[in-house]
């Protein structure tokens, strides 16, 4: 049996490291750029809708988040008792904010701007990457850039990132006003 | 009978072309390119040590700071990172003059220091000159080592203090003087180098020494050791501001921190696949002591893995994550890497060549599997000729050497040495540091924190890249800059030739460029005071 493995192995070893070797191959610039072209354009242009997928769901945390700390700042009043369904659904967070309202405050407000931060990197990230990709378009070959059909031209798709992206920045102007007027009331807690 | 002359050299010839190929490496026009701001802030500290025989963070005309004005006390003497490197610096300077060469060439030496290091370590304990050879040879061949290395900067010096410690330890400190006071010395004066580095390094790898040499770790000896060390450390616990570091530290990083170092890891260091064989291959080792590998190799390579990986997970709480805080374990990696490659080699040679080639000369077994895995950590601005697309790093990193890389720091100070008159001030959001030691002007902003400005500066320099300070607000310096340009009527704008890239000379491999892009994303804007302009505040 450990034979049999091993003789397996013998051809695994080899073949992996010979699929790794191919693979960087073709994926070294001059190479690929020859006998892929357009498709370096192609996987940006999927980073970059990967991006912008990543930052709108930042954006959903953010506005998750921004939501809740309202909920709590409203909630702060002498007479605040912990909800008995909460507890059972969610002992942990709302143990913490019960018994530790600074604590939950402050780590919340610290996570909040951190995605924010992200979020306002990223676009400009982005925004920068797509000004890039609209300067590579004209090298792209008229041959692979029938690849794509009308509706999935890099043209239309530069586009629709564009798009949710400005989508992006003005939601969190949005939220990044109402996390710095929250910033501000939850001072004196 | 043989000569012994003759059988000596053959086993020095392959160190001897290894150390000769890494000093063209490493010194081959090293002052290329100019420092950039981490360098910098060395380079400033080091030339006022020159000064005032003190680390002052202020000459009188600029302040030296990252952290918002929190690394000096009121006398402006530098508390925050510890003065080793500083005063190595200082002492080039005084050497050789005030030069980017003079800064950056003691820690060259150590980078070198390090590659006979792994050769040394590995040949004397082990008896086994392939593994050596091919260990330092790895290290050789290792563009990020290679880039920090060649920076006046902590990090091979780091790297090296971490391989004495080791050497000493595999030594017999257990009886003898000399290799326990080398113990000493090597741990202390990396707290001198940076508590860092000691604090992640040191934890691990007296965890993993008492978990696989427990029989090598006599109590008294070992009580002994600890108590000289501590010694040693102790000036630097009371006058480096530790304490007010550690306030920085935020639990809700460590995941993320956790998952960044990992990727450092698995993409520049030891590749995914080789993580895989090392984890099958010890797989037992955590539930049965004697599964424990008998093989003194192999256990040596266990020991550094253990300490690699434990030393990440130290790293972890500490909120800036920095690959080039792993630089230390490059020749740990190396040597782990050299034993599996020689393990390739007595199971099948085609694959050992392979491995060798695909380690050696690419970075493919480090990002393709992860490519596969869709888990490559590739920031968006990178782009195909750095070190997080597949490459041939060495040919980028010659490529480099050999056609001079006029980097955005460069520019900037060219720029203002034409352009600007000595004692104009200029306010620049990041960069501050390079072209306070390059240029006569007094240069505020940068991470400096809240600083008067008396009069409106002369010059303003908006980075495209938009800064924010620990706790995710906007630096002083962008708030400034913004201030100032929101009327037109104070600036005019000059938008130069050359790209507004980021940082310039860093080492780090998610951020080093080795050539210009092809396409300019963003170019220089900067901002010239009309002369006109009111001179009140």
């Amino acid at each position: 049996m450990a034979l049999k493995s091993m003789t397996a192995w013998k051809f695994i070893l080899p073949a992996g490291l010979l699929l790794v070797l191919v693979q960087g191959l073709l994926q070294v610039a001059e190479f690929q750029d020859y006998l892929f072209p357009g498709k370096h354009f192609r996987s940006e242009l999927e980073a970059v809708g990967d991006k912008c997928l990543l930052m709108e769901t930042d954006l959903i945390s953010l506005r998750g988040r921004v939501q809740d700390l309202e909920a709590f700042l409203a909630s702060q009043t002498p007479d605040r008792r912990p909800s008995g369904a909460s507890l059972v659904l969610s002992p942990w967070s709302e143990g913490v904010r019960f018994f530790f309202p600074k604590f939950f405050w402050n780590v919340n407000i610290y996570q909040a701007k951190r995605t924010r931060v992200k979020v306002e990197r990223n676009v400009r990230y982005v925004d920068s990457m797509l000004n890039n990709l609209e300067l590579m378009k004209p090298k792209f070959p008229q041959n692979s850039a029938r690849q794509f059909s009308l509706n999935h031209g890099p043209d239309f798709q530069i586009q629709k990132i564009r798009a949710r992206c400005q989508f992006c920045a003005s939601e969190v102007k949005r939220l990044s006003e109402k996390l710095n007027s929250l910033v501000e009331r939850g001072k004196d807690l | 009978m043989d000569d012994p002359v003759k059988r000596r050299f053959p086993s020095v010839l392959p160190i001897a072309i290894i150390l000769a190929l890494a000093a063209f490496f490493l010194l081959f026009h090293l002052d290329q390119r100019p420092f950039w701001q981490d360098e910098a802030e060395t380079a400033c500290l080091a030339r006022n040590v020159l000064k005032y025989g003190v680390p002052r963070a202020y000459d009188g005309v600029n302040f030296i700071s990252q952290e918002q004005g929190q690394e000096f006390d009121q006398n402006y003497l530098w508390r925050w990172s510890p003065w080793l490197q500083i005063y190595v610096t200082a002492g080039a300077f005084r050497i050789m003059g005030l030069t980017t060469f003079a800064g950056r060439l003691p820690f060259t030496l150590f980078g070198l220091a390090c590659i006979f290091l792994v050769y040394r370590i590995v040949s004397k304990n082990f008896s086994n000159q392939t593994w050596a050879s091919l260990a330092a040879l790895l290290l050789c061949f290792s563009v990020v080592f290679l880039l920090s290395a060649r920076q006046a900067r902590y990090y091979s010096m780091g790297a090296f203090l971490t391989l004495l410690s080791l050497h000493a330890f595999m030594e017999d400190w257990q009886s003898r003087l000399w290799p326990a006071i080398l113990l000493c010395l090597s741990v202390g004066l990396l707290f001198y180098t940076n508590y860092l580095l000691f604090i992640s390094f040191l934890a691990p790898a007296l965890l993993a020494a008492i978990w696989l040499y427990s029989d090598k770790i006599p109590l008294k000896r070992t009580a002994k050791v600890i108590f000289a060390t501590a010694f040693i450390i102790l000036p630097g616990l009371f006058l480096f501001r530790i304490q007010e570091q550690s306030k920085i530290i935020h639990p809700v990083l460590i995941p993320v921190n956790l998952e960044n170092y990992f990727s450092g890891l698995i993409q520049f260091m030891l590749p995914l696949p080789i993580i895989l064989y090392l984890v099958w291959r010890w797989r037992r080792i955590l539930w049965t002591r004697s599964s424990l590998p008998q093989d003194p190799a192999e256990r040596f390579a266990l020991f550094l893995t253990v300490i690699v990986i434990g030393n990440i997970i130290f790293l972890s709480p500490v909120p800036q994550c920095e690959h080039r805080y792993l630089l230390h374990l490059y020749p740990l990696c190396a040597i782990i890497l050299g034993w599996v490659i020689l393990q390739a080699w007595r199971f099948q040679k085609f694959s050992a060549i392979l491995l060798g080639f695909l380690l050696l000369f690419t970075n493919w077994l480090n990002l393709i599997p992860m490519d596969w895995l869709y888990i490559t950590n590739r920031p968006l601005l990178s782009d195909r000729h750095m070190l997080t697309y597949p490459n041939f790093p060495l040919k980028l990193f010659l490529t480099e050497l050999r056609f001079s890389y006029p980097d955005v720091i460069g520019n900037l100070i060219g720029f203002f040495k034409t352009h600007a008159q000595p004692g104009d001030t200029i306010l620049i959001t990041y960069g501050d540091l390079p072209l306070q030691f390059y240029t006569n002007n007094r240069v505020i902003g940068g991470l400096q924190g809240n600083i008067a400005i008396p009069s409106p500066p002369d010059w303003v320099v908006p980075r495209w890249e938009t800064r924010w300070n620990r706790v995710y607000l906007l630096n002083h310096s962008e708030i400034i800059s913004r201030a100032k340009l929101s009327s037109n009527s104070e600036y005019y704008p000059l938008v130069l030739s050359f790209e507004d890239e980021a940082f310039g000379n860093i080492p780090d491999p998610y951020e080093h460029r080795f050539i210009p892009l092809a396409h300019s994303r963003h170019k220089m804007v900067v901002y010239k005071k009309r002369s006109g302009a009111p001179d009140g505040p």
